[in-house]
């Protein structure tokens, strides 16, 4: 066992989409094209809205599919509402999606991704800002109290 | 409170891994599903997908850090294309 390490990934979200048996691979494929890795899809049987809709309800299939797919932080929002749409959630009846935090995450990573993740990342120097010069200050205005003045003289 | 550990493996190796867990006291629940994957492995047996297991394990929170380990090693998580585990908390359990 001795040299191998297990590096753990945090920040990571799963997305859990259910749909009707066959819709699961436009779903998976609006995922990978705002930049999800891929997903796995498992067998389901759905119950509920089926039974609530009467009639209507026969539209539905009972046979669902489960999609999981395990996406960063910064890609989660991006990625739910491509599966949201193409999956036509909006619409009665055709499933439901909803997204989890995760602690952590492990899997194998490429030494060189690793390398590259441990770089030290170079600190921006904060840019000099320029020396306060003196304030103005603000010109008399004359003009107003000469008003007063003659207002005063009115009264 | 209580963790859940989910394994996305090779077919086959997820009811080897319950074979191995079941008796551990640490572990509330086990279970196994069948699925299908399209990125975690090498081979490729319907199109683009192959087939995988996904175990679910349930274990009180103070456990979850060793039977994380346990799990990852188990999946030889340091070999390319060996799988996915996570870890992710749960609210509420009852039984």
């Amino acid at each position: 066992m001795a040299g191998r390490q297990i590096t753990y990934l945090t920040d990571a979200l799963m997305i859990t989409c259910i749909v009707q048996a066959s819709q699961a691979d436009k779903v998976v494929k609006a995922a990978q094209d705002v930049g999800a890795q891929g997903a796995t899809v498992t067998y389901a049987r759905g119950t509920g809205i089926r039974e609530r809709m009467g009639l209507m309800g026969v539209a539905i299939d009972e046979q669902k599919e489960m999609i999981r797919i395990i996406v960063s932080q910064e890609q989660a929002d991006r990625v739910f509402e491509a599966m949201y749409l193409a999956g036509d959630l909006d619409k009665p009846g055709m499933g439901i999606m909803f997204m989890n935090d995760l602690d952590r995450v492990a899997t194998y990573i490429p030494d060189e991704v690793m390398a590259d993740a441990l770089k030290p990342t170079p600190q921006k120097k904060p840019a000099k800002k320029p020396a306060k010069k003196p304030a103005k200050k603000p010109a008399k205005k004359p003009a107003k109290k000469l008003a007063a003045k003659k207002a005063g003289a009115k009264k | 409170m209580i963790t859940e550990i989910g394994a996305f493996l090779h077919k086959g190796t997820g009811n080897k891994l319950v074979a191995q867990l079941k008796d551990d006291k640490r572990v509330l629940g086990i279970y196994v599903e069948a699925g299908r994957t399209e990125d975690l492995f090498a081979f490729r047996e319907f199109g683009s997908a192959s087939e995988n297991d996904i175990v679910t394990i349930l274990v009180e929170t103070k456990n979850a850090d060793r039977l994380f380990k346990l799990v990852s090693q188990k999946a030889a998580l340091t070999e390319p294309q060996s799988g996915l585990v996570y870890q992710m908390p749960l609210h509420k359990r009852a039984s």
